[in-house]
């Protein structure tokens, strides 16, 4: 147990972690906005990582060789931005005829886990008729996998990108929400939905674009996932997404600094459960989610736990 | 407020009698056809209907899409029986999910009153399945579920493939004669199919006189399998025995490779799926091992001979086990159909009895994978050997033919 194996895990955990924050962080602003658990989230993720597996195709005419930088960020740029659409479209076909009606926010939920199957049912579909088979190896330039060496540490260029990456996203979330008209509006809305309504704000729109926000962090969490573990299947997003859900109430759901700690935390956890004691390995996903017991016995609300009635985010 | 309530109700009711009254009619015309087609017939050919359960998507969907092309060539020559019946097969998907299993076994029985089910593909499903097929006596051969489990206890679910206690004897026996005499297994926990080959090359090794060193598990879905790389570093065993599914299996070796671990690594039937492997695994693929059914190269009956032509002329590629265990399992139950097929077994339900009975009784018959002989007790085949391939530069190599 020397300090170069702690920093490694350290390191790791930085890196495992900051991939579930960005999904966790499309968690929280759906959340903090609509009160609602947007279970189809971790299948955004999934949606986001096969249109970037997809984009490349087509650009590379599915040869995948010599994948430039180039190439691979226009890729994840459509990637994005299809994934942002699509969640605008789960949000204006499966929830806003709910919300409009009144439903209780159970039948919303329940909406959720229908579009769910649906995302995971239709790229299955996709992948298995056009691809060639459910599970599709992910191809990026060669440069994400170099490995750095420092002293004994050896730390591949994806786990330095991935929180660096991070925590910039949430830099400027936080600009957004509080420096920008649309975030004070996304903010106001989470305080009051009819008032801002009253108002004359378009609560529709702003609606969507934390809609829009949170599919496309999601797409850029599930290209990181898709470099660290290059295999992609139309069921990735399930598991990823439940412990992404967990890693958003640890921190708090409704606060998007809570999102970011508590995908760090989850992912040390993760990380140092088979580091130290590696006859545990096998249960690292269990440990999640004891973790997520654990934290919420001590405060319920999460780490930056979230009163709603006097503050957002 | 009344009276909208009232119309309301008004058109309700109209409404309800009007469809009840369009049911009357219809049972009427329905037990007329009914009469007529019963009359027609008897004079008429009968269609005799065999359910394909198979996970044409989810994980292990190339399974299954292999499996189901062996079925498809051989049930385009095998279509019709001597007296002029035709067999009709009615494809569903078992997703590899055990609810989807269940559901559509019991579609298949109750809706579709299909005679037999082939399938499902994967042991946990098996055994999902394994009550429904004693409680609607509907005979079931799975063509590849290995696991013993399956098939004890019951009369009507059999198997046409060896089972795990030989296939894990058989990776013991082949490290053991490689002096590979220390070893890993590492396993999937959610599996049966894993679970139950691993206890069988365990004791097959021991026994054998090899040294375990360690039994990881991992849990299906995973993919950061760093902890148990790290851990078979520590112990650096010449031998590493891996009875997973490919999906897994293609991430692990990635990463055991990458950690600089050279052992040579050996799984189950459950790992064979080069392609997937190399797709996954990329270089790390080369020098891995499996036990599987049946090899194209080594035809060991006339029937399969002309299989594996009529294979290459319609799909343009060599057949994998899948395709040729899946048509095994089809010609277990065409030649059940065929004995049973008499006007004695006019009804389903006996149709069903006798076709159980004669699949329980299938005597040396001539199959893609060699001769079929049916143990009755214990429903599996006797006597059924098995190859050891290998990957050598992305391609399968035949390694050995290990009989019992």
């Amino acid at each position: 147990m020397n300090t170069a194996f702690i920093l490694q895990q350290i390191i790791n955990g930085f890196s495992l972690g900051s991939m579930y924050a960005l999904i966790a962080i499309g968690y929280t602003l759906v959340y903090g906005v609509l009160r609602l658990i947007n279970f189809a989230h971790g299948d955004i993720m999934m949606v986001g990582t096969f249109l970037t597996f997809i984009s490349l195709g087509i650009l590379t005419g599915w040869k995948f060789e010599h994948i430039s930088m180039a190439i691979f960020f226009t890729a994840v740029g459509i990637s994005i931005i299809l994934t942002a659409g699509v969640g605008i479209l789960t949000h204006v076909i499966a929830y806003k005829p709910l919300l409009d009606k009144g439903a209780p926010k159970i039948s919303i939920l329940i909406t959720a886990i229908g579009i769910s199957f649906f995302l995971e049912s239709l790229f299955n579909v996709i992948a298995n008729q056009y691809l060639g088979g459910t599970y599709q190896a992910f191809y990026f330039p060669k440069f994400f996998s170099h490995i750095i060496h420092i002293g004994s540490l050896t730390i591949p260029v994806l786990t330095i990108i991935t929180p660096i990456l991070t925590i910039l996203i949430l830099l400027g979330l936080l600009f957004i929400l509080y420096k920008t008209k649309i975030g004070i509006a996304i903010r106001a809305l989470a305080f009051d939905i009819y008032t801002v309504q009253l108002m004359g704000a378009n609560s529709n729109f702003i609606i969507g674009f934390v809609f829009a926000l949170g599919s496309a962090l999601a797409a850029i969490g599930g290209v990181s996932f898709a470099m660290a573990y290059p295999s992609i299947d139309p069921y990735m997003g399930m598991l990823i997404g439940l412990k992404a859900f967990a890693a958003a109430v640890v921190g708090g759901i409704g606060s998007v600094t809570g999102a970011v700690i508590g995908g760090f935390i989850l992912g040390f956890v993760e990380v140092a459960i088979p580091g130290f004691l590696p006859e545990l390995g096998g249960w690292k996903d269990a440990f999640a989610f004891i973790l997520l017991i654990f934290v919420l016995l001590f405060k319920p609300t999460g780490i930056m736990g979230i009163n709603f009635e006097r503050q957002r985010f | 407020m009344k009276k909208k309530f009232l119309k309301a109700s008004l058109i309700i009711v109209a409404g309800a009698l009007f469809i009840t009254g369009c049911n009357k009619k219809e049972q009427k015309t329905k037990q007329v056809t009914q009469k007529q087609e019963t009359q027609t017939k008897s004079t008429k050919t009968k269609i005799i209907k065999i359910g394909v359960l198979q996970p044409l998507t989810g994980p292990i969907a190339s399974f299954g899409q292999k499996t189901l092309d062996g079925i498809n060539l051989i049930h385009s020559k095998y279509s019709k029986l001597p007296n002029g019946d035709k067999i009709k097969l009615i494809i569903t998907d078992d997703q590899f999910d055990k609810i989807q299993t269940v559901n559509g076994y019991k579609r298949l029985v109750s809706d579709d009153n299909v005679a037999a089910v082939e399938g499902p593909l994967a042991s946990s499903m098996s055994l999902a399945i394994k009550r429904f097929a004693d409680n609607s006596k509907t005979p079931t051969v799975t063509q590849i579920a290995t696991n013993p489990r399956v098939t004890i206890g019951t009369k009507y679910v059999s198997r046409t493939c060896f089972t795990d206690p030989f296939q894990g004897k058989v990776a013991a026996t082949y490290a053991l004669e490689h002096h590979l005499n220390n070893a890993v297994v590492v396993f999937d926990m959610k599996q049966d199919y894993s679970v139950g080959l691993a206890k069988a090359f365990e004791k097959a090794y021991k026994k054998g006189g090899g040294k375990l060193l360690k039994v990881l598990f991992i849990n299906t879905g995973d993919k950061d399998f760093n902890a148990q790389v790290a851990q078979i570093k520590r112990v650096n065993p010449k031998f590493i025995y891996t009875p997973i599914y490919a999906p897994e299996e293609g991430l692990f070796l990635r990463q055991l490779r990458a950690a600089g671990v050279k052992a040579p690594v050996m799984g189950g039937d459950g790992i064979a799926d080069p392609g997937l492997l190399k797709k996954l695994a990329g270089n790390a693929a080369n020098g891995v091992m499996y036990t599987d059914h049946f090899d194209a190269l080594k035809a060991p009956t006339p029937l399969s001979a002309q299989f594996i032509k009529d294979f290459k002329a319609k799909y343009n590629r060599q057949p994998s086990a899948f395709a040729a265990t899946g048509a095994d399992a089809y010609l277990v139950i065409y030649n059940a159909a065929k004995e049973c097929d008499t006007p004695a077994n006019k009804s389903l339900s006996s149709l069903k009895q006798c076709m159980a009975k004669a699949i329980r009784h299938t005597k040396h018959l001539e199959a893609v994978t060699g001769y079929l002989t049916i143990n009755p007790k214990t429903g599996t085949p006797i006597n059924k050997p098995a190859v050891i391939e290998k990957i050598v530069d992305g391609k399968t190599k035949f390694v050995e033919l290990i009989k019992p």
